[in-house]
């Protein structure tokens, strides 16, 4: 979940309980309020009549039909004795109006002039009360909704304000990677720890980039001076078995030393040329199409696996092609599937389909690889083949990354290698 | 023949001075640049094999010197820095040929004759030992004068071989001047015996004097005495 959207939602929540709330609690007490009121008019009105027939006896057969109306009926003493006063809701109907009209009632008793006790009821209309209410309710229901509104649209535009630099920063963090030039990143804004973030990252990246490119050179200047060594011991092996006089044991130790001579050269051909792809010395690009490099490189690899009996499969579907540079094309067609034959048990199939925009490569393979150990550099898969730069996977991996090629690596049973091209 | 050897490390100008020599080749050494720009100043080569990265200056500003001054000489840059932009200079510069560190001495030899042979007056490229003749232009070979049939890779094989004639050739260096770079991770370099074999049965079968020879554990020699 984003940062602005959780803490947005965190805010609206607690925005929409705490005004819900506070609604709540307003709306009850101004009902409570209006309650009382109409009670306390009741009282009043009470206090009157009972006045009224106190000083007139003959009121006490009268009874008022209007809009406020009372009714009074003698009691017992007795009932007298524990009555106690009593308000509620009720309805009276009206003939009139021919319905029923919500009141308000009274129950009271007193003692009139005769000594006999009465009950006096007296009803107040709510008629205009219930609408008061209903108006309270309506409006504020109104302002809580206008009110939650506004709230949560400007704390979400303020938030947005707020988070801008960072979301600055994350867009640059996503464009930078080692080796290319990083966009401009401009550090200031008015808050410090936005501030102090940016120019971390910025440190950070200068860091990085210096080690990357230190690493880079290393690598690469490395591998040049081990050149003109290595071009010295292959000479100076070349020529010492070319004397006459050598025996067999001796010619097969040379040719130990030769061979691990070899494979030591081929490992600093392979750190040159990765370094070179990294450095972007490959310049210059052309339409290749994959197909005839496919069946070039199977022709070549098969002739050299001869002995492991592998089956090849080529189906060419689609005319893919690439803007790229040929010898680096040739390389990453050749990586792979070298890798798929090497990997392949033998009597295995080797499958090459290539389609419009993409290229797989299959083979038989026991079990799963690790994905995510397969692309580095010195990885081997098994100890079987001593002879691997382990850098084959990586080299391709490099040159895909190059020209945005997709690699991807997939197992249901053989071992899936995708090249996808961008379109 | 007369070759200018331009390379600053003296271990390795000793090794190719010490190879070429045994091929009957003159081989003058320069170990920086004024000794090479003294050297080519004075003398007339065949062929100069040039290092690009010298004390006290470019190799590709002797390879500039001997084109502006329209020297015949052929040039074959061998370089240990294997950069593609090098690479492009140096050919649009006029070099002939362009070799890697670190190479292989036979690979050197074949690609020194090669254009030595292109050189010659008459411009026949063939290479003829005792009956067998082999035309790399036309990629054709002929015992005799009757024609030897042979497919791509063993053309190439049998080229690597006239080109380094009795010398003994490691298996490695075989497979990768005619299999190239795919062969880094070869396991086993058995493919280049049946290779070699169905070769030498068609060599024999059609009377070449010479004669492929495996030399067990290290590779085979071209041999023929005349």
């Amino acid at each position: 979940m984003r940062l602005l959207r959780y803490t947005h939602l965190n805010l609206s929540v607690l925005l929409f309980l705490l005004l819900g709330g506070w609604g709540t609690f307003f709306y009850f007490t101004i009902i409570d309020e209006v309650m009382d009121e109409t009670d306390d008019a009741l009282d009043n009105y009470r206090d009157i009549i009972v006045g009224k027939i106190l000083a007139d006896s003959t009121l006490l057969t009268s009874e008022d039909q209007v809009i406020h109306s009372y009714s009074i009926r003698p009691i017992t003493p007795e009932k007298a004795e524990n009555y106690r006063e009593r308000f509620y809701d009720g309805k009276v109907y009206i003939e009139t109006e021919n319905e029923f009209e919500p009141v308000r009632i009274m129950k009271s008793c007193f003692m009139a002039t005769d000594l006999q006790y009465y009950e006096l009821e007296l009803r107040l209309s709510t008629l205009e009360r219930d609408d008061l209410i209903a108006a309270i309710l309506k409006y504020l229901v109104a302002l809580y909704a206008v009110l939650l509104c506004c709230l949560v649209f400007s704390t979400r535009l303020i938030l947005k304000s707020v988070f801008r630099p960072l979301d600055r920063l994350l867009e640059w963090l996503k464009t930078v990677t080692p080796g290319q030039p990083a966009p401009p990143l401009d550090p200031h804004t008015r808050i410090l720890e936005f501030r102090t973030l940016n120019r971390a990252a910025l440190d950070m990246h200068e860091r990085t980039e210096k080690a990357y490119r230190e690493q880079k050179e290393f690598i690469e200047n490395a591998s040049h001076e081990l050149q003109t060594p290595l071009a010295i011991v292959r000479g100076k092996l070349e020529l010492l078995a070319d004397h006459d006089n050598l025996n067999e044991e001796e010619l097969k130790e040379i040719d130990d030393m030769y061979r691990s001579l070899n494979r030591a050269v081929q490992l600093n051909k392979s750190l040159l040329l990765l370094s070179r792809i990294q450095n972007g010395q490959f310049t210059q690009t052309t339409e290749v199409a994959m197909a005839p490099h496919v069946r070039q490189t199977v022709e070549m690899l098969s002739d050299i696996y001869e002995d492991k009996k592998l089956s090849f499969g080529i189906r060419e579907e689609g005319g893919c092609t690439a803007r790229m540079d040929e010898s680096l094309a040739h390389t990453l067609l050749a990586n792979l599937i070298k890798n798929a034959i090497v990997h392949s048990p033998d009597g295995g199939h080797v499958d090459v389909r290539v389609g419009s925009r993409e290229v797989e490569i299959s083979n038989d393979g026991p079990s799963a690889l690790d994905p995510r150990q397969i692309f580095r550099r010195f990885h081997k898969g098994d100890t079987l083949h001593k002879e691997s730069t382990g850098l084959g996977l990586s080299i391709a991996q490099s040159i895909a990354s190059l020209y945005n090629i997709g690699i991807d690596y997939r197992y249901d049973g053989r071992h899936h290698f995708t090249l996808k091209f961008p379109k | 023949m007369k070759i200018l050897l331009v390379e600053d490390e003296k271990e390795l100008r000793d090794t190719v001075k010490a190879y070429l020599e045994r091929e009957k080749f003159v081989v003058e050494c320069a170990e920086d640049y004024p000794a090479a720009m003294s050297k080519i100043n004075d003398y007339d080569y065949d062929c100069v094999l040039l290092d690009i990265m010298l004390p006290g200056g470019s190799g590709l500003s002797v390879l500039a010197h001997l084109k502006r001054t329209r020297k015949q000489e052929s040039v074959i840059i061998i370089s240990a820095k294997d950069s593609i932009d090098d690479k492009v200079e140096g050919l649009d510069l006029g070099a002939d040929d362009y070799l890697a560190k670190p190479f292989h001495l036979a690979e050197l030899n074949a690609r020194v004759k090669s254009l030595l042979r292109r050189k010659k007056a008459g411009g026949d490229t063939s290479i003829v030992i005792g009956n067998l003749t082999l035309t790399p232009d036309t990629r054709k070979v002929s015992v005799d004068g009757t024609e030897l049939s042979l497919n791509r890779k063993e053309f190439d094989l049998l080229y690597y071989f006239m080109s380094n004639p009795n010398r003994l050739i490691n298996r490695t260096a075989l497979a990768e001047s005619v299999w190239g770079d795919h062969i880094d991770q070869a396991d086993s370099l058995d493919f280049i015996y049946s290779q070699v074999k169905n070769l030498r049965k068609k060599m024999k079968a059609a009377g070449a004097q010479a004669e492929i020879k495996a030399v067990y554990g290290f590779g085979y020699k071209l041999s023929f005495d005349p």
